[in-house]
This record gives C-alpha cells, sequence and structure tokens, in this order.
C-alpha cells in the first residue's frame, strides 16, 4: 500500500522511496519520531514540507549477521537492537544501548534516526564509531540510487551532520569483533542537560602487560563526537601498570587536544572527561592489593 | 487532515486530525481528556503516558498517522483492570504512593516494568511436577529481571520527584511479587 496525501507519504520500497523523493524537493524522513516530535515547526507547520514516513518500507526492518559483522537495517528499534544482540554484541554497545533513554522510549528510538539527529549527538554514534562501525548511505536525489559504505565517523564534523539531502542511512554494518577492555560511560542526562553531558566509549586490549588496538571516542551533545588520537598514541604499547603520576599527565593532554580540536566544550564536560580517563587508567592498572596478591 | 479510525478506552472513534499532531494534543484539544501536557514544552517530562497496543508510550511522541486502527487504553480506563489493583493494593501496603501530579505516569512506568518482567508464561499441558519447578524458576528469572539501577534509569523517564528511587524499586518489586504470588496475568 502506498499511501499519500497533501502532507504525509508512506512508500513501501526503496524504489517507490526514490521516486517520492524524485519528485518533491521539499521533504523531511520521519523514522521513529523521538528527535523530529519534539520540534515545535513539525506541528502545527503551515510549511510545504512533505513528511516521508519510512515504517513500511521491509528492506530498513532487515538483520543480517556473517561471522565478522552484523548488518542492522536503520528503521531497527534500540529495544530490538538490545534483544537481539544480547548473545552477538560485546558489552561496550549492550551499555550503550540499555543506558540509551528508558525501555518506554526504546520502542520508538531508531538506529537510523539516532545517527541522523542534526543538532545533538547522543551516546550510539560514539560508541559505534568506537567500535569501527560503518554506514551504508543511499543516494536518493539522482536519477539512479547510488550507494556507498562509509565509516561512522565521517557521517560527521564537530556537531555538524554531514548527510547530504536525499541520502538515507540504510543500514549500519557492527563489526563482531571484541575487546578485553571495553568501557561505557555516560555522565549527565543528554536530554535535559546536555552542556554538562559527558559520553565515552573507551576500548583497548590487554596482552598480558601489554596494551594495544586503543579507541577512545568522546561525545559531547551539543560540541560533537571527538575520536581522541593522543589517548591511543600516548597508551599504545605501554606497560602496565600505569604510574598514577603518568595517569595524571595522559588526562591533561587529552583536555589540551579537547581544547585544541572541539569549539563549545564547557569547563564542567572537559573536567569531566579528565576525571573519566583517570578513572579509566586506574581500572586498566591493577590496584596495589592486587599486585600484592599475585606477587 | 486523515480520517482517523481507533479504538479509544474500547469505544470506536472517527476523527479528521492533522497528519502529524501528537496524541496527547488529540486526547486534550479533540476529545476532551485530562491528560497533563500544558508543562510539558517538549522535554520528555513523562506525564502524558497512555497504553497504546498494550505497550506503555509518551503519547507527545505518537503522530495521528500512526494510531490508524489502533487501540489507546487512557489511564482512566486502566485503573478498572486487575494489573491497576495489583500496583494500589502496593501502594497501600507500603503506605507510599507518587503525588497527585505524577500518579498516572508513575503507575503506568511500573505497569511497563511489570509488563516487561512477566513475559514468560507456562505451557498447559505439562505435569505437576515440571510445572512446579518451571514456576519456580521464572518467578526467580522475573524477579531478576527488575534490578535497582533499571528501576532508577526507567523512572527517570518522569521528572517529578516526589518519590525517592528507592521507594518506587520497593514498589515495583512488592507489585511483582504480588502478581506472581495472585497470578495476575
Amino acid at each position: 500500500m502506498y499511501y499519500r496525501n497533501n502532507k504525509l507519504i508512506i512508500p513501501e520500497t526503496i524504489n517507490e522511496l526514490h521516486q517520492t523523493v524524485l519528485k518533491n524537493p521539499h521533504y523531511v524522513f520521519f523514522a521513529g519520531g523521538t528527535y523530529l516530535m519534539k520540534r515545535h515547526s513539525l506541528y502545527p507547520s503551515t510549511s510545504s514540507q512533505r513528511i516521508i514516513s519510512l515504517e513500511m518500507i521491509k528492506d530498513l526492518f532487515e538483520v543480517t549477521r556473517n561471522l565478522k559483522h552484523v548488518e542492522v537495517g536503520s528503521m531497527v528499534t534500540t529495544n530490538k537492537l538490545l534483544e537481539i544482540g544480547t548473545l552477538a554484541f560485546n558489552n561496550l554497545l549492550l551499555d550503550t544501548l540499555s543506558n540509551t533513554a528508558t525501555h518506554i522510549v526504546r520502542n520508538q528510538i531508531t538506529i537510523g534516526g539516532a545517527l541522523a539527529t542534526n543538532n545533538i549527538r547522543f551516546s550510539l554514534p560514539g560508541t559505534l564509531s568506537c567500535m569501527d562501525a560503518s554506514v551504508e548511505l543511499i543516494d536518493l536525489s539522482k536519477t539512479k540510487i547510488i550507494s556507498k559504505i562509509i565509516p561512522i565517523e565521517k557521517l560527521y564534523k564537530n556537531d555538524e551532520l554531514l548527510l547530504e539531502e536525499g541520502t538515507l542511512i540504510k543500514k549500519i554494518i557492527i563489526p563482531l569483533k571484541t575487546y578485553n577492555f571495553e568501557r561505557f560511560y555516560c555522565v549527565g542526562d543528554p536530554i535535559k542537560d546536555p552542556t554538562s553531558t559527558v559520553i565515552f566509549a573507551f576500548r583497548a586490549n590487554i596482552n598480558q602487560t601489554l596494551l594495544n588496538n586503543i579507541k577512545l571516542s568522546i561525545t559531547f551533545p551539543t560540541a560533537g563526537i571527538h575520536i581522541s588520537t593522543v589517548i591511543p598514541s600516548e597508551l599504545d604499547g605501554v606497560q602496565i601498570p600505569i604510574i598514577p603520576k603518568n595517569a595524571i599527565s595522559i588526562s591533561k593532554k587529552l583536555v589540551i587536544e579537547l581544547e585544541k580540536n572541539m569549539t563549545g566544550v564547557t569547563p564542567l564536560q572537559k573536567e569531566r572527561a579528565k576525571r573519566i580517563i583517570q578513572s579509566i587508567l586506574y581500572q586498566i592498572t591493577p590496584s596495589k592489593k592486587f599486585i600484592d596478591k599475585i606477587e | 487532515m486523515i480520517k482517523l479510525s481507533m479504538k479509544l478506552n474500547k469505544t470506536t472513534l472517527e476523527l479528521f486530525v492533522d497528519e502529524m499532531k501528537p496524541l496527547s494534543q488529540i486526547l486534550y484539544e479533540d476529545l476532551d481528556i485530562d491528560i497533563p501536557i500544558r508543562n510539558c514544552s517538549h522535554n520528555y517530562c513523562g506525564n502524558c503516558l497512555v497504553i497504546l497496543e498494550k505497550e506503555p508510550v509518551l503519547s507527545c511522541l505518537v503522530p495521528a498517522y500512526k494510531l490508524q486502527g489502533k487501540t489507546i487504553t487512557t489511564f482512566d480506563s486502566f485503573k478498572q483492570s486487575a494489573h491497576y489493583r495489583n500496583i494500589r493494593r502496593t501502594y497501600d501496603a507500603l503506605n507510599c504512593e507518587p503525588c497527585p501530579i505524577c500518579y498516572e505516569a508513575k503507575t503506568l512506568i511500573i505497569e511497563s516494568m511489570l509488563l516487561k518482567a512477566k513475559t514468560k508464561r507456562i505451557d498447559n499441558n505439562i505435569d505437576d511436577l515440571s510445572r512446579k519447578f518451571l514456576t519456580k524458576a521464572i518467578d526467580d528469572d522475573e524477579k531478576n529481571q527488575i534490578d535497582f539501577e533499571t528501576a532508577q534509569r526507567e523512572f527517570s523517564l518522569n521528572s517529578c520527584d516526589c518519590l525517592t528511587s528507592k521507594d518506587l524499586y520497593n514498589i515495583v518489586t512488592k507489585a511483582l511479587d504480588d502478581r506472581i504470588k495472585r497470578r495476575v496475568l
């Protein structure tokens, strides 16, 4: 059933969606609605903007899995992903999903929608970029549908979403690789208090006393996502335990990196970022009691 | 505008509304149902919860076009169910209940948590001994599904802080015990 009236269009296939996009110059894609329904401009609306609902396109609900990765359609809800991913995904993603809003709201939040919010970043993009996930985009603005796969971090530049008009996230490709040290922290409430919230996703492999495969993404809801280059370069190949003096110096370097690369990060967010990275470094370092026990 | 046909509290309704009009505003403006949305200002206050197809939802996040042919239950109708009586009994037993402003929302959040926990049921065609063991295993499993942190996060949906997290957690666990004991399905 292809439903349309003056304002709302509900296509059933990607081809119908493509034709709809070509025919209508002003439109907005409507997925779960948790972000868009909050915008005052949507209702009552006097603009000629059409609403294209994606809820009937079956291709966007598919979930497939092979040995290396899971491909998740962009209209899959976070609760659904949490249910199907319990045995497959690593703890970093499961923690992120279960910490996203509440059960009632998660029933409505779609994965694609969570990645494509315009002015605010929530926890999912940061975690997925920390896991080296990528997205398949389809460009519907040309006469032929063009598909391309890009890493998630390329979707954003600081607080900006680089998704061009007419481009849709079709699926998200999540690698199934796990790491033996994964941490997710969300300090603050990204919806009610975005300017003081800091979201951390950190992963590393600890091989005996060596650290490698390190990646850290820090999300500031209003300022954007930052993939740290300082932390991997400082910690890669480092012997643990990390002495407290080094931990403090590394955390200070992270703050300098944030000051250089990010605009709009508040002093409270910087302080929180500093403390969280210190906490992570102390967790990597076994406590004195633990070292004594080994000796 | 669309012609919307839906079932509200067991009554079939037909009305013309804008496609993107939120359910909360349809209830308040078109159907004159008192739903506390006035102080929300699109900030997830969590007071406008209703039950849509047996699942609690924030009515401010559901546009009209998604309601076509759906069943909506407001708190007034939910009050007549056995599930509500179970939660009410718990409030009375613990002598602790939410304030009048968030009473409906918090009760529906509790209901959503209890519904999430009570997902497994036992097949009738099994022998008594197996039933006994399975019942105990499922009851334990259901109790384990609600931990303090989960409860705290779920209640963060409602911004009213009339009750502490611990009080709310006690209400949920007691209501779940009561529901298991009385076999409220």
